[in-house]
């Protein structure tokens, strides 16, 4: 069966580019959310393996987000997806319960080391 | 890095933590219940398993670690049993003597089997049986990585693998630290000890796919060689107040400074003058500062006390309470060290020999104007002056004439006579070790007093009347004609041998070249007009300078250096010129510390 | 009543009151004493105190003696002084107001009184005089070493 995942990304292009990244690697995308408050009803729904998240979103951002997700799902897997500068946000998050991070440009190889580590 | 110089420190703290810990346990065993007793215990384990894993002291770590571990379970429990607490406490002596190992710079010894053996509590026995024999054995490891040098965000990478590894096993110790991580920045090195049951290559290969590591090793942490005698000092930390007021006290001497360059300079003679008297302030305040660097509390000493009653009246199966007041004030550290043992000892007697079945050891200091008083005292049955009369008489320490006219105060000091003992066997405890007669001397050597009073059915105090600091100074000892004499170390510019044809003689005076430089030679037998030697080949000689003026201060030959506590000497002989203090050495001989200009302007 | 403890000097005895005693040292170890004058001759390590040891019958004037190794600690707070002496006899138990037979007239001798002990004359040390004495001519600054003693020789 395949493994699930959820992308949340305020910006289309990111979230298309991760969906193609994830999809060609077998993947099935089971939801995507442009915004935090999105993301954790898109978690309930689906409970997927995976969640990619972005740190900087409108209405609640990634790192809201992620402790809402956790708080509903303590085993949740989230990794975040961070940009040059935002190191000490990254820093935050991890010690909130991230499992890992992505930092963009990314790479398909990039995205699934990481994945692998945390899925494997 | 050179960890053997934090090696003092180290030992010192942890002996700290670990009589903390005793006490802690002594606590709490009276009180099973008493949460902040078992969380504070928990948290003294932490402590030394932290700083014995960064030292690289494994055996140490692994120990302290074990304990923190069961005091972790106790804390869930909410309570200890009484069977733990005698685990906990053989726990805490052998950590004792891996630091003893430590000190020594021996190997420390091997302390797996005692970590294996069970904690006798209920619920750690029903925890999941370990398969014996098909569980990997628990090895402590050092993991050091290093980042790529692309590598984004890596102080978040650190993070992730920081927490990564805590998954591995038990992390005992993170350079840097997580807090340090999470300041973020350019981190791109992580050394991590930890203990795993996990494989070197079970480890390297759950790395295999982090692409930002570049460089991994995995070694088991060598407890540092030690260069033992290099540090040789003991190490004091002192309070940033103090350090404040060196700070402070620097810059009033730099100002004095200039401000006698200036006076100096115009040549103006009152500012000079006032310059001059506050400069002798100045340096008072500096010395009576620096005497402060050296003051600890005396809880330092009274802190294993605790223990050690607890373990002594359990052997003797009698209730004993231990009370400690005023433990904070502060004595010389030299003093307290010298004091460590004969409290002991004093404490063993009162067990012993003092309280029958159920009773109070009080052990109280206080300050008594410049002195610090250090009272041990029971309510125990206390000592019968006319008993020790006879006792003393039968075992020939004194004549009957002696004992018939002495007063009951001089009676009870009998009990410091060297081979006197009022019990009627040696116990266990008391029979070894120091008896009175080595706490008499010791108390005195630091130019302290002992009292002793009692009473039969009232119990016994022991009153050590001490100086709140002693003058603790270096002295090189010097044999001349069969005697000897000590000169401070900081009058001794150099020793040297002088070979005989390397002395000349100018007019009256013998000379010598030193460093270029022609020096009298003066000898120190005949400014103390003692019996002059025969000629001899080679001469020995320290260097060392009078009004200025280096001579040569020809003696037999040098017996050592010495650190000594001074004492001040008594009318009228403190009138004599030449001397500047006497010392008792360690096996009771006297030796006076020259003064060589005040000797040579004698003679004059 | 009082008690005495009774000491030689050369052939003449000594005798101090045991309230000015604080201790008999019985073997009691000399330790070399520099720069110091003729008559005080060591020091002594009494329970960690470092006192001085006078000899005694050099002080007074008396021939060169064969000095005991039992000595006598002063019980004086500012004379603290260990005296020297030829030989310590068993103590006596004298009456002082009664036994008294003559005033001393020459104050250095040290001497406060001579007593009558059975047929046997004892003259009781004045250490206060002695003290004095001490003082005077051992630790004079500059006085040199030259001591007033009568030369009994």
């Amino acid at each position: 069966m395949a493994q699930r995942v959820l992308i949340v990304d305020d910006a289309l292009f990111m979230r298309n580019l991760l969906r193609d990244i994830f999809t060609s690697a077998g993947w099935e995308v089971v939801g995507e959310a442009a915004d935090g408050i999105e993301a954790l009803q898109k978690y309930k729904d689906a409970h997927p393996d995976l969640v990619t998240m972005d740190i900087v979103m409108p209405e609640r951002s990634g790192i809201e987000a992620l402790q809402d997700i956790l708080a509903f799902d303590p085993q949740a897997v989230v990794i975040m997806c961070s940009a040059l500068g935002q190191e000490s946000m990254v820093l935050e998050a991890i010690q909130h319960g991230a499992r890992d991070f992505i930092a963009k440009p990314f790479q398909q190889e990039q995205v699934f080391e990481v994945v692998a580590r945390v899925c494997g | 890095m050179d960890m053997s110089k934090y090696k003092a420190m180290f030992l010192t703290e942890a002996r700290e933590h670990l009589q903390k810990m005793a006490a802690l346990l002594v606590e709490v065993e009276r009180d099973p219940q008493n949460r902040g007793g078992i969380d504070a215990l928990f948290r003294e384990a932490h402590s030394i398993k932290g700083m014995a894993a960064s030292m690289g002291y494994q055996q140490t770590a692994d120990l302290a670690h074990h304990l923190e571990d069961s005091l972790d379970l106790f804390r869930q429990q909410g309570e200890i049993t009484p069977e733990a607490i005698d685990r906990l406490l053989a726990g805490a002596d052998l950590i004792e003597s891996l630091l003893a190992d430590i000190d020594a710079g021996r190997e420390e010894r091997n302390v797996a089997s005692f970590c294996s053996g069970e904690f006798s509590v209920k619920e750690i026995s029903e925890l999941p049986p370990t398969e014996a024999g098909s569980v990997p054995e628990e090895l402590t490891l050092q993991i050091s990585l290093q980042l790529h040098d692309k590598v984004a965000s890596p102080a978040a990478r650190l993070l992730v693998i920081a927490k990564q590894l805590t998954k591995f096993g038990n992390v005992l110790s993170c350079e840097p630290s997580e807090e340090q991580i999470l300041r973020g920045g350019n981190v791109r090195q992580l050394v991590v000890i930890i203990q795993t049951r996990l494989s070197e290559t079970e480890i390297k290969s759950s790395f295999a796919d982090y692409s930002e590591v570049s460089r991994l090793d995995i070694e088991t942490p060598q407890p540092k060689s030690e260069v033992t005698s290099i540090a040789g000092g003991a190490t004091v930390r002192v309070g940033t107040d103090l350090l404040d007021r060196f700070i402070s006290l620097t810059g009033e001497l730099i100002t004095n400074r200039y401000m006698l360059q200036s006076a100096a300079g115009d040549k103006d003679w009152d500012s000079l003058k006032d310059g001059l008297g506050r400069l002798g302030r100045l340096v008072k305040d500096l010395h009576h500062q620096v005497l402060q660097v050296r003051m600890m509390p005396i809880d330092t000493v009274t802190g294993r006390l605790p223990r050690l009653v607890r373990d002594l009246a359990r052997r003797s199966a009698k209730d004993v309470r231990l009370e400690l007041e005023g433990t904070g004030i502060e004595l010389d550290r030299a003093i307290l060290e010298e004091l460590a043992d004969p409290l002991i000892h004093m404490v063993r007697n009162a067990i012993d020999h003092g309280i029958d079945k159920q009773g109070t050891i009080t052990v109280r200091a206080w300050r008594q104007r410049d002195q610090v008083m250090l009272q041990v005292a029971d309510n125990g049955r206390g000592m019968d002056p006319a008993l020790l009369r006879r006792s003393a008489v039968e075992k020939g320490l004194i004549g009957p004439g002696q004992a018939e006219v002495m007063r009951d105060y001089d009676a009870l000091q009998l009990v410091c006579l060297p081979g006197f003992s009022t019990a009627s066997q040696l116990t266990a405890t008391s029979g070894r070790g120091v008896g009175m007669d080595v706490v008499k001397a010791a108390v005195e050597k630091l130019g302290g007093v002992l009292n002793i009073d009692a009473a039969p059915g009232r119990g016994t105090r022991f009153t050590l009347k001490l100086p709140l600091s002693v003058a603790i100074i270096k002295v090189l000892l010097l044999n001349v004609a069969n005697k000897q004499v000590a000169l401070p170390i900081t009058r001794v510019l150099q020793t040297i041998e002088v070979e005989r044809n390397q002395i000349q003689a100018s007019g009256k005076q013998r000379v010598f070249s030193f460093n270029e430089e022609l020096l009298p030679l003066v000898s120190l037998r005949k400014i103390l007009a003692l019996a002059m030697p025969k000629a001899v080949e080679r001469v020995a000689v320290v260097i060392t300078e009078v009004l200025g003026r280096k001579i040569g201060l020809v003696v037999d030959d040098f017996a050592g250096q010495s650190e000594v506590f001074v004492q001040a000497l008594p009318s009228p002989i403190d009138r004599l010129r030449g001397l500047s203090g006497g010392t008792i050495l360690g096996d009771g001989r006297i030796v006076f510390i020259l003064d060589i200009q005040g000797l040579l302007e004698r003679k004059r | 009543m009082a008690l005495l403890l009774p000491f030689m000097l050369g052939d003449e005895r000594y005798g101090l009151k045991l309230t000015d005693i604080q201790e008999v040292i019985e073997e009691a170890v000399p330790h070399y004493l520099p720069a110091a004058p003729a008559e005080i001759i060591a020091a002594v390590n009494v329970h960690g105190r470092i006192l001085p040891v006078l000899d005694l019958p050099l002080f007074l004037g008396f021939p060169p003696a064969n000095l005991s190794d039992r000595m006598i600690v002063l019980a004086q707070r500012d004379f603290p002084m260990v005296l020297a002496v030829d030989q310590l006899e068993p103590l006596l138990s004298v009456d002082l107001e009664q036994t008294i037979l003559t005033q001393s007239d020459a104050p250095q001798d040290c001497i406060s009184g001579v007593l009558n002990w059975q047929g046997q004359m004892i003259s009781l040390l004045d250490l206060e005089q002695l003290h004095k004495a001490v003082q005077e001519n051992c630790f004079v600054p500059g006085g040199g070493h030259g001591s007033a003693r009568t030369d009994r020789r």
